[in-house]
């Protein structure tokens, strides 16, 4: 948004970043819905991870820390895991992601997705570690290998929807972001 | 490469901001600092007194419901158009295989009616006190994360339908799980397959006890069984009453392998396919521990 841009242009950028947010939203929720077959493989994708990466690499103020912290808190509300488990995580993806923006922006999209199979392979490691820890009890490493190949698959398409709304967005907007 | 240059002067005006600086967003490393050791607290403080985020938990549950139903309607929606669509052409099949299941069926039906009959008179003579009938509660599944590490379901039934935690949860075929949390109007159900999960149980045809044990698979495992047990594929797993939380006599699954003393055990019910589950109201059993009794349930989460 322009410095003297009028009420319209104004409207007109609230809608968009409102959309933005309707769609953080809509992930959120769709991080956790019981999805019937054929969609059941649709509740391994990890929309939040790819989401926080995407932004924090792109435009970290449309997901700055606490709202990344939020949504893993909301996260672990819903899902019944350990309260603050997905916080944490989140914040320490924004954080590592958005401290390595100037590099990550100038890259192509290939290292990227290599970036980010490496960052959510190792969040799921995390994950792993941390409810092993919890129960006493660590799931067999096996296990978790679908939920890691899944997010590397789902990645090029939620990045591209992304990657499409971003393009909506004012190129300045001091006032919005 | 356009694409490459697309996702380049995308970032561009993400990264330089206004002020062009690329460190645009304030006091960021500081803030995600704090809201890490915010994280920890609350991580840690929801171990050492679950019981108190299951409050928030619930209430979060109950004000977002209405909008998990109505994220996934269109996706039930689809599921059943494109079973109806791809399944038109096993209509035939299937049924000639029902009508013949129906003839089989008949058949136990008459000797069902016949023992009946049989064991009435007997409980009669033997002044047997019989088992109560569980009256149920059908709700839908509105969340479930498909997680790796937890096995755990949302439902859209809470206290104000009269679920309690601790009532069984049954699907398909068998137990799938038991209430742990309750909200005004959603459940948490931890399901049997969880890695904290341990159901008293007994092996039908030898009538021995032994703990059935989730790991986070589809299939679960028996333990704490005799060393010298022979537990021989396909004998059928029933929950065995003990401990006051499962009704006796609840169809769980059947063994699959018994090697070496580890035995696996597939449950009835294919935990990725709930879409509805049946709760019992366990009220109506003395035998059983009251509704919300096992505080200790909680921790499992």
């Amino acid at each position: 948004m322009l410095p003297f841009s009028s009420l319209g242009e104004r409207l007109d950028d609230i809608v968009k970043y409102t959309a933005i947010y309707a769609v953080v939203f809509l992930m959120m929720m769709m991080s956790v819905i019981s999805a019937p077959a054929p969609f059941d493989v649709m509740m391994k994708v990890p929309f939040l991870t790819i989401m926080i990466y995407y932004w924090a690499a792109f435009r970290p103020t449309i997901i700055p820390p606490l709202i990344a912290f939020l949504i893993g808190l909301l996260y672990d509300i819903l899902s019944g895991a350990p309260a603050g488990l997905h916080a944490m995580l989140f914040v320490l993806i924004q954080w590592a992601i958005s401290d390595q923006r100037a590099f990550l922006s100038a890259q192509s999209f290939l290292l990227l997705w290599l970036v980010f199979s490496i960052l959510h392979a190792v969040t799921v490691f995390l994950q792993w570690l941390i409810f092993g820890l919890v129960d006493i009890n660590w799931v067999n490493i096996s296990m978790v290998l679908p939920d890691i190949f899944v997010g590397v698959v789902a990645f090029p398409f939620l990045f591209w929807i992304w990657h499409g709304l971003h393009g909506l967005l004012p190129k300045l907007s001091p006032s919005l972001r | 490469m356009k694409r490459r240059s697309s996702i380049r002067s995308q970032s561009s005006y993400g990264a330089k901001g206004i002020t062009g600086s690329l460190d645009f967003v304030p006091g960021g490393s500081m803030s995600s600092l704090l809201l890490l050791g915010l994280g920890f607290l609350v991580f840690v403080f929801a171990l050492i007194s679950p019981q108190n985020v299951s409050g928030l938990r619930m209430g979060v549950s109950d004000a977002l419901a209405p909008v998990l139903g109505a994220v996934t309607k269109p996706l039930v929606y689809t599921s059943d158009v494109v079973r109806n669509a791809s399944g038109l052409g096993d209509l035939q099949a299937e049924n000639i295989r029902l009508k013949q299941e129906n003839l089989r069926l008949k058949e136990w039906y008459q000797t069902a009616l016949l023992l009946e009959a049989e064991n009435k008179s007997l409980r009669d003579l033997l002044n047997v006190k019989t088992e109560p009938h569980y009256k149920t509660i059908t709700t839908r599944v509105l969340g479930d994360t498909g997680s790796a590490f937890a096995k755990s379901l949302l439902v859209s039934a809470g206290k104000a339908d009269g679920i309690a935690v601790g009532q069984a949860v049954m699907a398909g075929e068998g137990l799938i799980g038991r209430i742990v949390e309750v909200g005004k109007n959603t459940s948490r159900v931890l399901l049997i397959n969880d890695i904290n999960s341990r159901v008293p149980v007994l092996v039908e045809d030898t009538r021995q006890h032994a703990i059935l044990a989730g790991q986070n698979s589809q299939e679960m495992n028996l333990i704490h069984l005799p060393p010298d047990s022979a537990v021989k594929k396909g004998v059928r797993i029933i929950t065995s009453g003990h401990g006051g939380m499962f009704p006796h006599g609840l169809a769980i699954g059947q063994v699959i392998a018994s090697d070496n003393g580890k035995v696996t055990v597939k449950p009835f019910t294919d935990f990725s396919r709930i879409v509805h589950v049946r709760v019992l109201d366990k009220s109506a059993d003395p035998n059983l521990l009251s509704a919300g009794g096992n505080k200790s349930l909680s921790v499992l989460q």
